[in-house]
């Protein structure tokens, strides 16, 4: 992955960026901190990478629109430099990623992004091979720009479509 | 040849055990780096604190 230019991002984020090797950082007004990382995925298609966002201390700062602005100028330079594909998993944590994914969604769908990219989200569940009930909220960005976006969103519907019943 | 090869991996279909497997290697990353990054946060605090409470803070003021 081509390393972010915290500069650009700093341009129009409302909190300032700064990275530590590939951790991108920020602090709110509200003193809590958050970290994004993108981690390259295994799946054997396409260069595509999952999107980790996380403040480590879990505190909550309602109707602060500074975090989502300035998480959307950290993936719009993401883009820029990596005009691939990127994945968001729901943190499960509290059982709260319902809540997370609608969240991160209006995030997205809240801003012009929609005009650039392809955002499906979709809830994924069904029991592993264990035995284990596994629920999780998925996302996929792609940029429109993308090649083989048909090729792209068409896959993605079709393996996740077999998880949105409960299937042995 | 590559792009013979290319078309043909994306062509192939992933089984649903694959997919599922997938989606555990991904929750399992990112449960671990989650726990990495609260793990980093505390260790920060410590050392602010320890900082905070030395004699070379107080003179650096």
């Amino acid at each position: 992955m081509k390393a972010l230019n915290v500069a650009q991002i700093n341009i129009n984020a409302p909190y300032k960026v700064w990275n530590e090797g590939k951790l991108y950082r920020f602090e709110t007004d509200f003193g809590i901190g958050y970290i994004v990382d993108f981690e390259q995925d295994d799946n054997p298609f396409y260069t595509s990478y999952w999107f980790n966002l996380t403040n480590p201390k879990h505190t909550k700062s309602p109707g602060d629109v500074k975090i989502a602005k300035t998480v959307i100028c950290i993936i719009e330079e993401f883009f820029q430099k990596n005009p691939d594909i990127l994945l968001y998993m729901c943190s499960s944590e509290n059982d709260k990623q319902a809540q997370r994914a609608r969240l991160f969604l209006r995030w997205f769908y809240g801003a012009e992004q929609q005009q650039k990219y392809v955002i499906i989200a979709t809830e994924v569940k069904g029991d592993t091979k264990e035995g284990k009930r596994m629920a999780d909220y998925i996302a996929m960005i792609v940029p429109r720009s993308h090649p083989q976006l048909d090729e792209i969103v068409s896959k993605f519907n079709e393996e996740v479509s077999m998880f949105q019943e409960l299937k042995p | 040849m590559k792009d013979m090869e290319a078309l043909g991996a994306t062509q192939k279909k992933r089984t649903r055990e694959e997919i599922i497997a997938w989606f555990d290697r991904a929750r399992q990353r990112k449960m671990a780096w989650e726990k990495r990054m609260q793990k980093k946060l505390e260790e920060e605090a410590l050392l602010r604190k320890q900082a905070e409470e030395s004699h070379y803070y107080d003179i650096a003021l």
